[in-house]
């Protein structure tokens, strides 16, 4: 602050000039004081009643609970205090309305909402754990869903059991996000659910209509067919995320259609080579799931943990002349003999990743099921074709 | 007088005590006439003023609103924006001397009219300012106000009433001061 703006005399004599300034008339002084009583005095008769005896006394009786009075009202805090108020009531109808659409089902109105209520949950979930846990329990929704509907004789729409697929899917998704020690855990405790999920179809289907039955296979087949990637994630939870992650890929890129993998192996192309890590069903003869020409040179092949070739994705046995199994490498002594039983150990470590210095499956690769037909040369299935 | 006695006639006046209503408009009304009178020169308008100002106080207490306390400075302010739309609705003044001049027994007719003159010019310099400006002005140098009444009349801080109170000055020392020297200038030529 610049004090000489202050203290500037001249300045202050300019303004001083205003100081002089004629004396007010008496007479109209007088005439105001009394135009302002008697304005005063008019006003005093007529003073309004306190605002809560208006029409709008709902307002301030609303107010009046939750704000403390004002001897001076601020118009607009009142306003926007009442419409807080309200606003707040609409929000909390809505969630009296979420919370009564968790008991509904799907032939109900508010089926939407609860399924609404569930992807928001999921959505706003923090960590792996709990959206593990969610997912689980929603998944759980759904099979009661489907398996109430059923008893009561009607058929699941469609979407309810397309939902149920994902729901199951997406479970063991978030469980393999876990750490390897928790995923473990995880994915036992779904092979429990689905397990008992899998009874209680069963039990159901003895009773169930012919159109109900259709949808009960097929939830139970759906259900064997996840039930087997748990199987197989308990054994090895990095393969089980490996081949999840190669599934998305493959759908994003649009490579693969959207089907589900048992549905893959069937849309597969013959000789494509790509294989099905999923199925459970035997290989399509020449459809390039298999070991291929049989070169003996394989620098790609994925040994299985224990040394054992084959196809880790099925228990069955391979189709005679399906080029699954030993095949005949130019080379007999690289060349897995059937039913040879387990050869050495392989150097490579238990976590089984494919890669190009890996060991021969050869040495001491043996498949599972090895076949009477043209012996592979390298043991993992769904590879073999390409090399 | 005192917070207290401010408080007391703020009680009656909100339960519209005529008594007290009346010592309220016999203590503040002769003090914003004056504040009017200075900046806007005409005693009618002056008078106008002072009128509505207590009008408005009058409907102000009517709907249960009005001043906790500082009761004078809610008057002033009251005060500061009727001129503030009177200098709206009118243009500024003609600089001009009236034919017939109220000269008192003392005063010669010549230094009435260089102080009418003078003070038209002041008024003018004052309009320039922006209202804020001018309550500062007019209040800290015109009625002798210290910077915390001021401040409470406008609702500021006293920071702010500094900073406002430093722009103004700036400003009319460059609109009056120059002039003035531009005067002195020319008679020494």
């Amino acid at each position: 602050m610049n004090s000489k703006n202050e203290l500037d005399p001249r300045l202050v004599k300019k303004l001083a000039v205003l100081e002089a300034i004629p004396g007010r008339n008496p007479e109209k002084a007088s005439q105001g004081r009394a135009a302002f009583l008697q304005a005063a005095q008019e006003l005093a008769g007529a003073v309004t009643p306190p605002q809560k005896r208006r029409h709008n006394g709902w307002m301030h009786a609303i107010q009046s609970i939750f704000v403390i009075h004002r001897k001076e009202q601020s118009p607009m805090l009142s306003t926007l205090a009442t419409l807080l108020l309200i606003v707040s009531l609409v929000l909390g109808g809505g969630g009296a309305t979420v919370a009564a659409a968790q008991s509904s089902q799907p032939d109900q109105p508010l089926y939407g909402v609860k399924v609404l209520s569930e992807d928001v949950r999921l959505g706003l979930s923090a960590g792996p754990k709990s959206e593990y846990q969610l997912a689980l329990e929603f998944a759980n929704r759904r099979a009661g869903e489907i398996q109430k509907m059923l008893q009561a004789g009607s058929v699941p729409p469609e979407s309810v059991q397309a939902r149920y697929q994902n729901q199951v899917e997406q479970t063991i998704q978030y469980a393999l996000n876990l750490p390897d020690d928790q995923a473990i855990q995880a994915l036992e405790q779904i092979h429990t659910r689905l397990q008992n999920q899998q009874q209680a179809f069963l039990e159901i289907q003895a009773n169930a209509s012919p159109n109900a039955k259709a949808a009960l296979i097929r939830s139970r087949q759906m259900l064997q067919e996840r039930l087997q990637w748990v199987e197989e994630g308990l054994t090895d939870p990095t393969q089980l995320r490996d081949q999840l992650r190669l599934r998305d890929r493959q759908q994003k890129q649009g490579i693969q259609s959207s089907a589900t993998p048992s549905e893959q192996a069937t849309q597969e192309s013959p000789g494509t080579g790509g294989g099905n890590p999923w199925t459970t069903g035997t290989p399509t003869p020449g459809s390039g799931y298999g070991p291929g020409p049989g070169t003996g040179d394989c620098g790609n092949c994925t040994p299985t943990a224990d040394g054992q070739g084959g196809n880790p994705w099925t228990t069955g046995t391979p189709t005679p002349g399906s080029g699954y199994g030993p095949g005949p490498g130019p080379d007999p002594t690289r060349t897995c003999t059937p039913g040879s039983g387990p050869g050495p150990q392989p150097t490579q470590p238990r976590n089984n990743q494919p890669t190009q210095a890996g060991p021969q499956p050869t040495q001491g690769a043996q498949p599972v099921n090895p076949g009477p037909g043209p012996k592979p040369t390298s043991a993992p299935g769904g590879q073999g074709g390409k090399h | 007088m005192g917070e207290s006695s401010e408080q007391d006639l703020l009680i009656g006046a909100r339960n519209f005590d005529l008594p007290t209503l009346g010592a309220i408009y016999d203590r503040y009304s002769p003090g914003i006439y004056r504040y009017a009178m200075r900046q806007l020169g005409e005693d009618c308008l002056a008078e106008d003023c002072v009128a509505e100002t207590f009008s408005r106080f009058l409907k102000v207490l009517r709907t249960g609103q009005g001043p906790q306390d500082h009761l004078q400075a809610y008057l002033y302010r009251i005060a500061h924006n009727w001129i503030t739309d009177s200098y709206r609705r009118q243009p500024s003044p003609p600089l001009d001397l009236d034919e017939t001049l109220p000269g008192g027994d003392q005063s010669l007719p010549e230094k009435e009219a260089d102080l009418r003159l003078e003070q038209q010019q002041v008024r003018l310099a004052l309009r320039s300012l922006t209202p804020d400006q001018r309550q500062v002005v007019t209040l800290r140098f015109i009625e002798g106000w210290e910077n915390e009444e001021v401040a409470s009349a406008l609702q500021k801080p006293v920071g702010a009433i500094k900073a406002l109170q430093h722009r103004a000055l700036n400003t009319l020392r460059r609109l009056l001061l120059s002039e003035e020297k531009e005067d002195i200038d020319e008679l020494k030529k």
